[in-house]
């Protein structure tokens, strides 16, 4: 091998690649004690700061106490699937962040609305409560359900795009890239669970 | 309203655009609309405003944009935006849903709400209102989708949706065109494959005849106690096997001969075909699914020509001959004996589904347990480096785990199915010893007819059986062939058109005019982009990633036909040019330089496959790599590639810098060719690539703008957009994107301390 060739990772030791790895060399991570810091610094709105309003041109608006007003804004939950934390986090026209919500407890109620209503379109899973048909054809499925928003027939392509978590909490995304959710396979009547379980 | 403008929108709808409407909405729309208006769209919307599934029409006049829905049994408006009000049209892109809202002089309604089974058609939606409304096409609408899958995966002919392992649709499939399209490639072969069904048939005969030949053993010979006869019919038995051995040998090799030869064939075919497709169809489909047409797709269908197509009809011959030698000998007999036939069919086929499913069920555990190995042991240095070992060989466990209990099911399956199965046969095998012995013993049938009875009873459950996941067989070579076929028929790319112009030399003068592209129709990659490039300059092509700078130099070697305006090279649009002349002299160093399987010095001379040694050296020398690779234990014969010597980034580079000096095109294109490097190999390659530049027109995109200070023009591309053009100098004096672009790098390489 030649001067030029890649050095080799190899003989770093697992713990400095460890450390050196999600944060970069630049990172502050000499010990733990930075990187509590380092957390400490996260800068996370305590949800009763933050006022959301609809302006007429149905632009989402946020304000921080009594800072400058950020218009036309989209909120985007951070953990929708898992709901780790209800953590949401408010973008500009640019996909950039402008504030951090700790969640939606504490905001007044017409916040609180507003925001729903917007949360009802960004994140969009219809909950599957009853299953009435599985229809198999050569691998492709016609599903037939009742979900918390009303009666949905549906393909879906592939078992592959049924995703099992949890254990019995199943994620489904259609042919036209439409997703809905089975939030506990346990919870569906039996035959509803008897079908699904063909599926997976 | 601006004339000309509705031919606009009629050109944009093409005929489509109006769906039929249920007979409450039709009243009350025919209530709203005033005469004479023309209506331009009705489209179908499945999201109410309120977010629950609910059918909603979307209706655009040549007056009015309205939303209509059922209520109680009646039609109502909803929402209604006269067009003289609208100022402008919104299209909003969520996760499994989006809404379309109209915005006038004092602020927004929302129109429609429709998830993405209906978004597809929102786009052509919005640039319709817009034309109407005469508002510019510039304000953008929402932000850029997290689209779902954009390609079409329904049946163009029933609508159904694809399963994703068809591509085609089974539904659809003709199968006697398939078959018969299938059976073309035998023709060749004509004589081996009659000769091969010959023998067929004189086997199925010979598997026959001992049973024949054991009822006249048993009637004439044992019964008679004719001892004379003994020997013959031993003899007869004899000859039979021997002749059963021999056919059997000869049939089977050429059967297997004749299929590896049809698959031989279609293989070739194959690939020859793909090599000619065009770069859209390899960007269009994964290398493991273009793969597996190659070799897996063609496996099924070697197995179905050489044995599969026989077997069906060797089966269906065998059950009428048996049945008409069993009736001949015993009518009632015949009749109790076949009696648990329908069962062991209708079980057969509904075995073969249970079984189908349940092993769909174990496949799906082992794809989830190949995900397990596919991430950890290319990604082992990180499970290393963060000791999370046990946790991988949980996850393993696990996914192992489920594995084994799915098999379980699987096993459970078949063993109480062939046991059963048996059960059923040993059932008809009693019937006969039951009548079959009663009728013996009152002297109504021979104990030949007897115990030849009971040899052909088990030759014909079998084909019977075959014949119940027949079915099943068929569907699967079916869809292979229609998969491999459909490659086959995918027409290659842009071939040259007749009297298309072959220039020897090209001088390097390029010219882009109002050139407009993209992938998928509705997301334009470049907009209107013109500019000259005169002969030997150097032209970088900068911008943030996505911008469409790759894009541009794909139109330029043709890999793309443009949509929109022309690319000319020496005043010829490139599309009047021979690919192959045009190709021949367009060199192209990548980012990731692809070296073949094979040694330095035939991957150098890619391009020129009858180069000198003397040559490949001049290019190599040229390209700053002679010395590393006279360093290398075996010269230019060293082996790189997949399995061969591992090259460093830096030294494949220069191998591909080399590829393309020995190629001396007319035009050169480097892709970020020297981003991937440190910063020695860079200058050793920048020198390689100063020489290479030199008397031909260079287009380089480039990732460090340092590596533009030579550029005599450099080209700033944004969202699709030319927005700067100029020198080096020139742009940094100018404040726009690519002084801000410089800024932020050179603050970036102090950081670095470079």
């Amino acid at each position: 091998m030649t001067e030029d060739s890649p050095k080799p990772m190899d003989d770093t030791t697992p713990r400095e690649a460890a450390e050196a790895g999600p944060h970069g060399p630049e990172g502050t991570n000499d010990s733990r004690a930075g990187w509590e810091a380092e957390v400490a610094r996260l800068a996370i709105v305590e949800p009763s700061r933050v006022r959301i309003r609809r302006d007429d041109f149905r632009r989402l608006c946020v304000r921080l106490d009594d800072g400058p007003e950020f218009v036309d804004v989209r909120p985007a939950p951070a953990f929708p699937v898992s709901g780790a934390a209800g953590y949401i986090s408010f973008l500009d026209a640019d996909d950039k962040e402008v504030l951090l919500m700790a969640g939606t407890e504490g905001l007044d109620p017409d916040s609180r609305q507003c925001l729903e209503d917007e949360l009802d379109r960004v994140y969009f899973v219809p909950r599957i409560l009853r299953i009435y048909d599985i229809e198999d054809a050569h691998g492709a499925a016609r599903w037939e359900v009742e979900t918390d928003r009303g009666y949905r027939l549906f393909d879906v392509r592939d078992r592959e795009d049924l995703r099992v978590v949890e254990g019995s909490r199943i994620l489904l995304q259609d042919a036209d890239g439409n997703r809905y959710e089975i939030p506990d396979l346990f919870a569906l009547d039996e035959r509803s669970r008897r079908l699904v379980d063909g599926e997976i | 309203m601006r004339a000309g403008r509705l031919e606009e929108v009629e050109r944009l709808l093409a005929g489509e655009g109006q769906e039929p409407l249920p007979e409450t909405v039709e009243r009350e729309l025919r209530r709203l609309l005033e005469p004479g208006e023309k209506r331009l769209i009705t489209l179908h919307t499945d999201i109410g405003l309120d977010g629950r599934y609910d059918d909603r029409w979307l209706v655009v006049t040549d007056r009015r944009v309205a939303a209509l829905g059922p209520e109680d049994g009646r039609a109502r408006v909803e929402t209604e935006v006269p067009l003289a009000d609208l100022r402008g049209v919104r299209l909003r892109d969520y996760l499994g849903n989006g809404s379309l809202e109209a915005i006038t002089e004092t602020g927004a309604v929302e129109l429609a709400r429709f998830s993405r089974s209906v978004a597809p058609e929102m786009p052509r939606v919005q640039r319709i209102l817009r034309v109407l409304a005469d508002v510019s096409d510039s304000e953008t609408g929402g932000r850029r989708g997290r689209g779902g899958p954009s390609k079409a995966v329904r049946c163009p002919t029933c609508g159904r949706v694809l399963p994703r392992w068809s591509e085609v649709c089974p539904f659809c499939l003709k199968r006697g065109e398939l078959l018969a399209r299938l059976i073309r490639y035998v023709e060749p072969y004509k004589a081996v494959a009659i000769i091969g069904f010959a023998l067929s048939i004189v086997l199925t005969f010979l598997n026959l005849a001992p049973a024949l030949v054991t009822r006249f053993l048993f009637d004439r010979v044992i019964a008679p106690g004719d001892l004379s006869r003994l020997g013959t019919a031993v003899e007869w038995l004899l000859a039979i096997y021997v002749g059963r051995t021999v056919v059997a040998m000869v049939r089977g090799y050429m059967m297997e001969w004749l299929g590896g030869r049809v698959v031989l064939d279609m293989r070739i075919q194959l690939y020859d075909h793909m090599q000619m497709l065009s770069l859209g169809f390899f960007s269009r489909k994964q290398t493991g699914q273009i793969m597996s047409r190659v070799t897996n797709d063609i496996m099924r269908l070697q197995y179905f020509v050489a044995e599969g197509l026989q077997q069906i009809i060797i089966n269906l011959l065998t059950i009428p001959v048996i049945c008409v030698m069993m009736f001949g000998a015993d009518a009632k007999l015949a009749a109790l004996t076949l009696l648990p036939t329908p069962f062991i069919a209708v079980g057969t086929y509904w075995f073969g589904r249970l079984i189908h499913r349940v092993y769909q069920k174990v496949w799906r555990r082992y794809a989830g347990l190949n995900a397990v190995l596919a991430d950890s042991i290319p990604g082992i240095r990180v499970v290393k480096s963060f000791a999370q070992e046990e946790r991988e060989s949980k996850r393993f466990q696990e996914r192992s785990g489920a594995l084994f209990t799915q098999e379980l099911n699987a096993v459970k399956l078949w063993t109480a199915f062939f046991p059963a199965l048996g059960l059923m046969t040993a059932i008809g095998s009693l019937l006969i010893y039951w009548y079959g012995g009663k009728h013996v013993i009152e002297g109504r049938t021979s104990l030949g007819t007897l115990v030849m009875f009971t040899q052909l009873m088990w030759q014909f459950y079998m084909p019977v059986q075959m014949l119940g996941e027949m079915n099943h067989r068929v569907q699967h070579a079916l869809t292979a062939a229609e998969r491999v076929f459909e490659v086959l028929d995918t027409k290659p790319e842009m071939p040259d058109a007749p009297g298309s112009i072959k220039i020897p030399r090209i001088e390097g003068h390029v010219e882009f005019r109002g050139v407009h592209f993209s992938y998928e129709p509705g997301k334009p990659v470049l907009q209107n982009i013109s500019f000259v490039a005169e002969p030997g300059e150097v032209v970088g092509l900068v911008g943030p990633s996505g911008a469409g700078k790759s894009t541009l130099v794909n139109l330029l070697c043709r890999f793309y036909e443009v949509e929109e305006g022309q690319v000319l090279i020496d005043g010829h649009d490139v599309r009047e040019l021979s690919l192959r002349a045009l190709r021949q002299q367009i060199g192209v160093v990548l980012q990731e330089p692809f070296l073949f399987h094979g040694t330095v010095a035939d991957n150098i001379a890619y391009g020129v496959p009858g180069a000198t040694p003397v040559e490949v050296v001049a290019a190599a020398k040229a390209a700053n790599a002679h010395d590393f690779i006279v360093n290398l234990p075996q010269g230019y014969d060293t082996q790189v590639g997949e399995r061969g010597q591992l090259l460093s980034g830096g030294e494949r580079q220069r191998v591909a810098i080399a590829r393309a000096i020995l190629k001396n095109p007319r035009i050169l294109i480097l892709d970020e060719a020297t981003s991937s490097v440190d910063t020695e190999t860079e200058m050793l390659i920048q020198q390689a690539l100063d020489r290479l530049v030199a008397n031909r027109t260079t287009f380089a995109i480039a990732h460090r703008l340092s590596t533009l200070r030579k550029a005599s023009k450099i080209l700033v591309l944004e969202h699709g957009r030319l927005v700067q053009m100029g020198t080096h100098d020139e742009l940094l004096d100018q404040e726009g994107l690519y002084a801000r672009l410089c800024r932020f790098q050179s603050e970036l390489s102090k950081v670095r301390g470079v």
